[in-house]
């Protein structure tokens, strides 16, 4: 087993190290314009451009340029500047990673806690009206766009210009620590929002996952043990119908961790998410390769934490 | 070619698959010795059993002569050639004396085939009888051969039972007119009663055709009603080869006897059938 | 002190130890069971029937037999026979598989059938146990072997996770498993298919049940393993005084394991007599056709084997009349017609037959055969 787990660790040592040599490849030499002035952004001052040019050492040979870079962000974690925002590109992702944190986190919990049972209940009760109800809702919730839901949402609850006004409104988020509350009820919506497509994907994938779970031979012997029907769908049905959710659930998170743009934008959360899309609305290069990197390095650990967990789980992956 | 040499002949035959170990780079830090050094002579016209348990490397050995796995090691020679070496395009003439019927008929037919062109596959790939129509022919004619109704040339696998699409996988191998029949448990997977039509169909098939066949099985009931000589192998090795006669009535290996002891019931079974 | 110190005194039954000299030394060696002798199992007309998107299948059409005590009885078929169905709707399994049952199934007297679900579940895995075919798939991949019986153990008693545990490792080493206190923290997947089969009974046998129903036990076991595994069996009945139902497709197993066998053919019992009548003097000739279709150790190579001609029926669309008339060497128009019911053989109430044939035809198309 631990050789297993070390073997992807270092797999995915090495598959950062190539995607951030991709990610020079693509930020500094495809662009047919001057990266220079790339990165100045809409800054067109000569002289700047110059003193950019410097910086980024665009001036020496491409290997050397490749060199700086890989030591510049492995060793110092430096990943640039931003001369349109005026700030190093770390700092200002470090800025955003709280709340684009507690917005993964938060609506993972509620989108498990929710999708999970429904799909247990869904596949016991297979084609009654429970079921029927609970896939077709699913349906909706999975065909809805998140910033249409979030409008709505809005539109319906928010203080300031919903129907009914229970949570705060867009752009009220507030740091955890520094007002709890107003953190916890900003986010509720956001939470809601992000949860529902998830929870239906969740409710879809857990209803199949244990309907084919129970139909295993393993299940008819825990039964023939008389073991209480509770306990031979959670502890042996649920148990191993689990297992390939856990693992998408991993990726997920992963995925979202590189930041929810639809969602900061409808609810003008200061996420990492916002950030690239202004980003990308300005052309600030360094921001935008930054956060690439950065969704990458979640992603690459996520897909090393689901290997590692699927081990974990299933105990006949651990030869291999 | 004379008639006293053998159709087969296998020497020293090995087949190691390599177990793997290792962080980064994978080490080959051992091997499962399928194989381990085999040897035996089939000759024209009989019916050569191969019998053992599970992991015994019954299953390699088929494969290993029919060359759809290259050895590691030894020699396979078939009519008189050494097949051992060849690959690819120069073994595709050896196929067509050589053929296989496997186990499953379950998973061996291609379910969105049918059952006609499941049979026409090997004309085809090997280009014989050009034209469609005298391919048809061929396949019809082939159909009834193993018993079944050339009409039914058009159906899928799925529409046939078990028996049936053992038949299908049969007639598929004889397309070609083989010499030697590899058979890799053919009947293992079907029930009983059914177990002997197909049975019975091969013995018939090899005394009309001349057919020479490999007989592989777990079953020795089985392979004591087809087989003229049986090798029992065990771990990778043959622990005795004899004839049906020697083998069943005097066995000297103890594996063997401890085999042959091992059979539940059969020979209460036939005590019984004689009435009282 | 083990709670289970009284469990492992076998049940007293009156049954003299087993003669080698008579063949089937393996078999438990109760007594015929007299009218008086209560059975432990005795089903009567139960029908399983299934719902399916083709069809109704009337998986099984109406069985009935009994088992006393310390008895095996062997259930032989192929496939579609319903021999499976049949022992799984003993515990009530097929129901929760959405089978709709009917008969009735007394064990001890009560009516398994018309228990509640927490009644019957109380029985299953305690007097009532069952082993199945395939111990791989038959057994939590996830779960260590050692906890799946500890699981089975506390199921039924209010006993703690350490001295149940002792209790698997103890069951572990009865069933012949080398170095159980390691076995038992062993997956499925790591141990041999003869250890999983042992894992298997070892569990079944935790509540110390009156009946084992084994569900082709051997057949996905090499032949070797598969004479240790009957072998196995046969001791733990002995010593229990447990009642076996033995259901296989192989007539070699029977032979050598059963006291009784019963023939099933498209979700009935076709013949059920004694072991050594079953070989002797058959009488049905689904039963003739499988005992002269089936290559055997000895007896003379040359003779080809005697198929029994087209192929099972399926449960969907089972023959009119008799079921076995459309593959009957024997059959007569009219038996397309009627449908036979299972009743005794003159002069011998142990050996029933479901045949429109007269006896005396039978027997003579018999001394023909043979």
């Amino acid at each position: 087993m631990t050789g297993y787990v070390v073997r992807r660790v270092l797999w995915g040592a090495l598959l950062l190290i190539l995607v951030s040599a991709l990610t020079f490849v693509l930020f500094r030499i495809l662009p047919t314009a001057d990266p220079a002035r790339l990165r100045a952004g809409h800054n067109t001052s000569p002289k700047v451009i110059a003193e950019i040019r410097a910086g980024l050492g665009l001036n020496k040979p491409l290997l050397t340029q490749f060199w700086l870079y890989m030591k510049g962000l492995f060793l110092h974690g430096d990943l640039g500047y931003s001369y349109y925002s005026g700030a190093s590109v770390k700092s200002l992702i470090f800025d955003r990673l709280p709340a684009t944190l507690s917005l993964t986190v938060g609506s993972a919990v509620i989108w498990m806690a929710i999708g999970l049972p429904i799909g247990i209940v869904s596949a016991l009760r297979r084609r009654s009206r429970t079921d029927r109800t609970a896939m077709g809702a699913a349906l909706l919730f999975i065909s809805a766009p998140e910033y249409w839901l979030g409008l709505i949402v809005l539109y319906l609850f928010a203080a300031d210009i919903g129907q009914i006004k229970v949570f705060p409104g867009a752009g009220s988020y507030a740091g955890m620590t520094a007002d709890p509350q107003k953190w916890v009820t900003s986010l509720i919506l956001p939470w809601l929002v992000l949860a529902a497509g998830f929870a239906a994907v969740y409710a879809r994938l857990m209803r199949g996952s244990l309907i084919e779970t129970m139909g295993a031979d393993y299940i008819r012997t825990a039964r023939a043990k008389g073991l209480p029907e509770r306990q031979v769908v959670l502890r042996h049905g649920v148990r191993a119908a689990i297992t390939p959710i856990l693992t998408i659930f991993a990726l997920d998170v992963g995925v979202l961790l590189g930041g929810a743009v639809l969602i900061e934008t409808v609810f003008d959360i200061p996420g990492i998410g916002r950030l690239n899309y202004d980003a990308i609305t300005h052309a600030d290069f360094p921001i935008i390769q930054g956060t690439v990197l950065l969704a990458a390095l979640f992603i690459i650990v996520a897909n090393i934490a689901v290997d590692i967990a699927y081990a974990y789980l299933d105990p006949r992956v651990r030869y291999s | 070619m004379s008639s006293g040499e053998p159709l087969l002949r296998v020497k020293d035959l090995v087949k190691h698959f390599s177990i793997d170990r290792g962080v980064m780079l994978r080490r080959n830090v051992g091997a499962v010795r399928a194989v381990d050094g085999i040897e035996f002579d089939v000759m024209r016209g009989e019916t050569f059993g191969i019998v053992g348990e599970s992991g015994s490397g019954k299953s390699t050995t088929a494969r290993l002569i029919a060359r759809l796995l290259d050895p590691t090691a030894g020699e396979v020679r078939f009519a008189g050639r050494d097949i051992t070496a060849l690959r690819g395009e120069s073994l595709k003439p050896v196929r067509r004396e050589l053929q296989m019927v496997f186990q499953d008929p379950y998973s061996s037919l291609n379910p969105r085939r049918t059952v006609g062109s499941i049979v026409a596959e090997p004309l085809v790939i090997h280009r014989v009888q050009a034209d469609r129509a005298a391919r048809k022919r061929a396949v019809q004619e082939l159909l009834e051969t193993v018993g079944l109704n050339p009409e039914h040339c058009n159906r899928y696998p799925h529409e046939f039972s078990g028996g049936q699409r053992q038949r299908v996988g049969i007639a598929r191998a004889l397309a070609l007119g083989p010499k030697l029949l590899i058979a890799d448990e053919p009947v293992s997977a079907l029930d009983v009663s059914i177990q002997a039509q197909v049975l019975n169909l091969l013995r018939d098939l090899q005394r009309r055709l001349g057919l020479t066949m490999v007989f592989i099985s777990h079953d020795l009931s089985v392979v004591r009603h087809m087989c003229d000589r049986i090798a029992v192998m065990h771990d990778g090795r043959i622990v005795e080869v004899a004839s049906n006669e020697a083998l069943y009535d005097a066995p000297r290996d103890p594996y063997t006897r401890e085999l042959l002891a091992a059979v539940p019931g059969a020979r209460r079974v036939r005590e019984r059938t004689i009435p009282a | 002190m083990s709670p289970f110190d009284g469990a492992d005194t076998p049940e007293a039954t009156a049954s003299p130890p087993p003669s080698a000299a008579s063949p089937g030394a393996m078999r438990s060696a109760s007594p015929d069971s007299g009218p008086a002798e209560e059975s432990l199992l005795r089903v009567e007309d139960l029908r399983v029937t299934y719902a399916t998107e083709d069809g109704t299948v009337q998986a099984v059409d109406g069985i009935s037999y009994e088992l006393g005590r310390g008895r095996t009885l062997g259930i032989v078929g192929e496939s579609g026979s319903g021999k499976t169905v049949a022992a799984l709707s003993v515990l009530g399994l097929t129901r929760a598989e959405g089978a709709t049952v009917s008969g009735r199934v007394s064990f001890e007297g009560r009516d398994l059938l018309a228990l509640e679900e927490s009644e019957l579940r109380a029985i299953r895995g305690d007097e009532i146990a069952m082993v199945f075919q395939d111990p791989l798939s038959s057994l939590h991949p996830m779960y260590r072997v050692g906890a799946q019986i500890v699981e089975a153990i506390r199921a039924h008693r209010d006993i703690a996770k350490a001295p149940a545990r002792a209790r698997a490792i103890e069951l572990l080493e009865l069933v012949g498993i080398p170095e159980p206190s390691v076995r038992v923290d062993s997956y499925p997947h790591e141990l041999s298919g003869g250890q999983r089969q042992r894992a298997m009974i070892a569990m079944a046998l935790s509540g110390d049940p009156k009946l084992l129903i084994a569900d082709e036990p051997t057949t996905a076991l090499d032949v070797t393993v598969q004479a240790q595994i009957l072998a196995l069996l046969s001791r733990l009945q002995r010593e229990r005084g447990m009642a076996l139902v033995l259901v296989t497709h192989d007539l070699g197993v029977v032979a050598e394991m059963a006291d009784e066998i019963a023939v099933m053919y498209a979700g009935r019992i076709v013949e059920h007599a004694p072991a050594e009548r079953l070989f002797a003097v058959p009488e049905h000739p689904y039963t003739w056709g499988l005992l002269r279709s089936i290559p055997t150790l000895d007896g003379p190579r040359e003779e080809l084997l005697t198929p029994i001609p087209g192929s099972p029926p399926s449960p969907l669309a089972p023959p009119s009349g008799c079921r076995f008339h459309p593959r009957c060497p024997y059959s007569e128009p009219e038996h397309a017609r009627t449908d036979p019911a299972l009743e005794p053989v003159p002069g011998r109430p142990d050996h029933e037959i479901a045949c429109l044939l007269s006896s005396p035809t039978r027997r003579r198309l018999w001394k023909e055969l043979a």
